[in-house]
């Protein structure tokens, strides 16, 4: 994947190599519109004056009817590429988009990337804004391009037949498209806060749209309209001022027809121009230009909107691209020994984490045990890898890993895997559930798992039956968290183990679990039950985020906080 | 005003040949033009802002509804769609309003002033307006073919949102298992599939669109003839040509209008489909209204469906009740069912679902969601955060108060979580509380002192709770059981004491005690 990021320069956007062909073809469609716009002026001056002669009116007639047809099938072919160029380009734009973000990493820590861009503003970047580029084709801005060239191949055809006035025209129609477009930087502005305002308003809907089931069962005051309303207002003032500029800028482009009118009319005594039908040529001329001025003012507007959404995606991109890096899939990894020490970790809140070390062998079982709040869900989290860096070092069959830094600690999150009841369940068939997607080699794992996982067999769903993730029980979700785990094959497990919310079948059926994946790998479990307390090679017991004490069952039976802890559970 | 143009570059033209031209006119087109900057300043934004208005009015209306209807109703559609709704669909009833009857409005007043200008005379000329009038037709055409694509394309748009909001939940699961490039093919997927129906819809206005550059040229060459054959001379073929220009703006704006009127048409259908949802009582509502709970000074008696069974629950008022059941039973859906119940009939309930959701707001702001609170309830808030143990969220009780927990309390475990939801429950001053395995992640000694000072407070003395777990702990701190199955409904509804004693129970228990030989 090319992670070219992308700056604001926008023809970095909008340039696709693959479709070069598309390009060119609509290139040519631009040449033929700069010739019929050449072409125009002379034809249509020859039919205003052939009107009193016969002969020439009939040919001057059917010239402009071959041209106004010509110049129809031109703009068709030239709409339809340019829709296809832009189809593509979405798909590209939305894809890159949606890969960098999928592909970055996790931030807690510093500034909290995962707040900067919740579910609502990753939305609206990805779809609102990338469909600015897609209103360009719904407004058919496109035809601008043919509109300016068309525009001036007219004027230029013109200085040919009145030099004076055309000339005067041509600078005065330049100015008049040059000060648009300065107009319509200055609206860019505007328009970007109105989009920055509705990603704000994209990120209140979402929250609130989640939580709609929430408001239902708990009694509130209008919780969502009243927040909702907050936004929608907000937003409203920001469109509002938006229009003001946008509704002015647009009069202003219309009342050009007049004050170019008034300025043919101070240039004529000083033109010589003594035929009308050269009069009337020009004023054709302006008004055939009025209307593509006017298009550019508008469209330029439309242009500058999604010059603006790709403004905020490349912002967006940007922020992912820098601690992307492309990791290798490490799926059929062995470790047969890990070090563990952490020297220091703190939560911003305060909470820290001190001095803890560990060492485990293949096929060994760790459990970690504490009271609410001792900090053992924190170590687990820091164990995944995936959470942020902390101070200290990890030892893998020799290779040394400095957790402090980020590329370290990614290479090693490679190794884990975490099973939790926080795993996400897909409304997809259990298959996919399992594999995500890549199923070589699920029909063996299934089998096994079904022959040491009788539950699965009890249970009686199929790998081919859709879920519906509403239904899981947490129970459920660790199980399929914990298959996901076994077909992936890591070396390193970690497993929250649930405290309640299990039937008793469910609770053989994630023991099963555990001692299937446990003689090929390094089992980390915060634990609840008393089962694997005993079937636990060491165990670690926390309290207020120092390590208790730490060795094997037989070991801490004597240690009083031990003994308090067994008698809860 | 623009109407008034052509007649006066006619006379233009017919001074010019007499050589006489007045430099004092420069002046009255330089007055039209200022005209024409205030005035459609002016009408744009006198289309625009009731048009805004009235989105935001329209998205309010949807969202009030949304919070007050039973989930039931829009479960069929999913967050993606809900999402698509509130925020593309009536944005684009906006547009619809403020555009397409702006331009509508514009071609009406155009035909009004200048149908009886052209009329005075040169009425003759009518017959050359067809070519330019015949696109508006076409438009309709379009539009109408084009209405059913859009209709398609924004559902496809909804899907598309619906699963980056799918990936934007499981975006650390897709990284536990390195699945990130499956996922992107799966976006690419679903998001081709959207901007093939765009495409589509493109074809269609790519046919229309340059048309009516050449029903303009049409027009023209056919005001030619008609000239010709009266004997008129260029200068009258300016105003003719003047004419069309007045009329082509309003007609190329429908180009544009046809494409904001067929999204319009469609956004309005989805927009439509949902009121209906929502407005309409599902089939398993009908039925909870029917059989309204009958409440006691004592007794609670609901009767509901529970798979094939009909329960006839009797639930003791100003007690705790404990619903037991195995995995799969559909002990979360039953007290969803009793919460549904008792609010469709008019009874106030605070219900904590197994997996609550918290808004992305400060801690207080999701306990009292959006409720002016006393001084009092800030301090009961307080005292129940400690009690909680959420106070080492911050470093005193009021930064725990106001600290942000980010979209779906991101910020906070799973089980901080659950904690401030009950909290909110606790404080929510209704007198049934429904609570979905609410200690799954407490340990056992915190849900011991948890129930007993709820129990010793006056506050909730008259309030009744209605609770599910797994855990003898939990089940044993409650006053009434009632253990239910899929297969034979209720098995059990006793106090406590008898059902401990019940075999079905006691079986129940043994089984989820089969792993601690110690105890």
């Amino acid at each position: 994947m090319s992670v070219s990021s992308l700056k604001n320069n926008y023809w970095k956007h909008l340039w696709l190599r693959s479709e070069l062909a598309l390009v060119i073809f609509i290139v040519i469609n631009l040449l033929i519109s700069a010739v019929t716009g050449y072409l125009t002026p002379r034809l249509i001056t020859d039919f205003y004056q052939s009107l009193n002669d016969d002969k020439a009116f009939d040919q001057h007639f059917m010239w402009l009817v071959c041209l106004f047809v010509g110049e129809y099938i031109n703009r068709f072919l030239f709409q339809l590429s340019s829709h296809r160029y832009i189809q593509l380009l979405l798909i590209d734009i939305r894809k890159r988009s949606f890969s960098l973000w999928l592909k970055a990493p996790f931030k807690h820590k510093g500034h909290q990337k995962h707040d900067e861009y919740p579910l609502g503003e990753v939305l609206a970047r990805l779809m609102n804004d990338t469909d600015a580029v897609r209103e360009v084709v719904g407004s058919g801005s496109l035809g601008i391009f043919i509109d300016i060239i068309f525009i001036f191949s007219c004027l230029i055809s013109f200085l040919q037949l009145n030099s004076t006035t055309g000339l005067s025209l041509f600078v005065a129609e330049v100015l008049a498209c040059l000060l648009l477009i300065k107009g319509s930087k200055a609206m860019g502005t505007i328009f970007m806060e109105v989009r920055r305002m509705t990603g704000l308003m994209a990120r209140v809907v979402t929250d609130l749209t989640s939580g709609l089931k929430e408001l239902f069962y708990s009694p509130n005051p209008s919780y969502a309209s009243k927040r909702g309303e907050k936004i929608f207002e907000e937003f409203l003032d920001k469109q509002l001022h938006a229009n003001i500029w946008d509704a002015g800028y647009y009069s202003a482009a219309e009342s050009l027809y007049p004050i170019l009118v008034a300025l043919v009319m101070i240039i004529v005594p000083y033109a010589q121009i003594v035929e009308v039908a050269i009069l009337a040529a020009l004023i054709d001329l302006i008004q055939k230009s009025i209307s593509p001025i006017k298009e550019v003012a508008s469209k330029i507007s439309v242009i500058q909107r999604a010059g603006t959404g790709l403004t905020r995606l490349s912002e967006f991109n940007e922020s992912f691209s820098q601690d992307l890096q492309e990791r290798q899939d490490f799926t059929h990894l062995n470790v047969k020994k890990m070090n563990f020490t952490l020297n220091h970790f703190q939560y911003e809140q305060g909470f820290e984490l001190k001095d803890i070390s560990f060492e485990l062998k293949q096929g060994e079982i760790l459990g970690i045990l504490g009271e609410s709040g001792c900090g053992k869900s924190t170590l687990l989290k820091l164990l995944s890898g995936q959470y942020q860096t902390f101070n200290g070092q990890i030892d893998i069959d020799g290779e040394v890993i400095s957790p402090s830094t980020e590329k370290d600690l990614r290479n090693f999150s490679s190794y884990v895997s975490l099973i939790s009841q926080d795993s996400h369940v897909f409304t997809e068939t259990l298959k996919f559930n399992i594999t995500l997607g890549y199923d070589y080699g699920f029909d063996d794992f299934w089998l096994l798992a079904k022959k040491n996982i009788p539950y699965l067999e009890r249970w009686g769903i199929n790998p081919e039956d859709g879920i519906d993730p509403k239904l899981f029980s947490m129970g459920q979700k660790q199980l399929l968290s914990g298959l996901r785990a076994l077909f992936l094959n890591k070396p390193i497990i970690l497993m929250d183990e649930i405290s309640s919310g299990l039937d008793s079948e469910l609770e053989a059926a994630l023991r099963d679990l555990i001692k299937f994946f446990q003689s090929r790998s390094i089992t980390i479990i915060v634990t609840h039950r008393l089962e694997t307390i005993l079937k636990s090679n060491s165990l670690l017991l926390l309290d207020n985020g120092r390590l208790l004490v730490q060795g094997s069952h037989a070991e801490l039976k004597g240690h009083p906080k031990f003994q308090e802890f067994l008698s809860h559970l | 005003m623009q109407a008034e143009l052509p007649g006066r570059i006619r006379k233009l033209t017919l001074l010019m040949t007499d050589g006489s031209l007045a430099h004092a006119s420069v002046w009255v087109f330089v007055g039209l033009a200022a005209g024409i900057l205030v005035f459609r300043t002016l009408s744009r934004l006198l289309f625009f802002y009731p048009a805004r208005v009235q989105q935001k009015t329209l998205r309010m209306e949807l969202l009030n509804l949304l919070e007050n209807a039973p989930p039931d109703r829009y479960q069929a559609k999913s967050q993606g769609q809900l999402f698509q709704v509130l925020f593309d669909d009536i944005n684009n009833l906006r547009a619809f309003i403020g555009f397409g009857l702006l331009q509508i409005g514009n071609l009406i007043i155009a035909a009004w002033v200048l149908i009886p200008k052209l009329n005075q005379t040169d009425g003759y000329l009518w017959p050359a307006f067809i070519p330019l009038f015949s696109s508006v037709f076409l438009f309709s055409v379009m539009t109408m073919i084009n209405q059913k694509i859009f209709k398609k394309m924004m559902d496809k748009k909804g899907e598309v949102q619906q699963f980056i909001i799918e990936a934007y939940e499981a975006k650390q699961t897709i990284k536990n298992y390195h699945r990130e490039e499956r996922f992107i093919q799966g976006f690419v997927k679903v998001s081709g599939e959207e901007l093939a129906l765009f495409y589509k819809s493109a074809i269609g206005f790519a046919f229309t669109g340059p048309y009516v550059k050449l029903g303009l040229g049409a027009s023209l060459l056919w005001g030619g003839l008609l000239i010709k054959a009266k004997g008129g001379g260029p200068s009258d073929l300016v105003f003719f040509s003047g004419f069309l220009y007045l009329f082509l703006e309003p007609v190329m704006f429908l180009s544009w209008v046809a494409v904001v009127v067929s999204q319009g048409f469609a956004a309005w259908r989805r927009v439509k489909e949902l009121y209906f949802l929502l407005d309409h009582p599902t089939e398993s509502e009908k039925e909870l209204s029917l059989s309204a709970p009958i409440i006691s000074d004592s007794l609670m008696k609901l009767k509901l469906k529970y798979w094939d069974h009909e329960l006839n629950l009797d639930i003791t008022t100003r007690k705790w009740t404990a619903f037991i059941g195995e995995t799969g039973s559909g002990k979360s859906y039953l007290l969803t069912r009793i919460a549904t119940s008792f609010i469709l009939n008019g009874h106030k309930v605070s219900m904590v679902q197994q997996e609550p959701y918290l808004f992305n707001d400060t801690i207080a702001g999701n306990i009292f969601l959006g409720r002016e609170v006393t001084a009092a309830e800030e301090l009961a808030a307080k005292e129940l955060i400690v009690l909680f143990q959420l106070d080492s969220l911050a470093n005193n009780l009021d930064e725990v108060l106001k600290l942000e927990v980010g979209e779906n309390g991101k910020r906070l475990s799973g089980g901080q979580l659950k904690r401030v939801a009950l909290i909110r429950s606790l404080l929510s001053g209704t007198d049934v509380i429904i609570w979905d395995d609410p200690f799954s992640s407490v340990d056992i000694i915190l849900e011991k002192k948890i129930v007993k000072l709820i129990k010793e407070n006056t506050k909730w003395k008259d309030c009744t709770f209605i609770l599910s777990s797994h855990r003898l702990t939990t089940v044993r701190l409650c006053d009434d059981i009632i253990y239910v199955e899929r297969d034979s409904g209720i098995k059990t509804q006793a106090p406590l004491s008898e059902a401990l004693k019940d075999i079905n129970v006691c079986q129940f228990f043994k089984e989820q005690l089969l792993e601690t030989p110690l105890a």
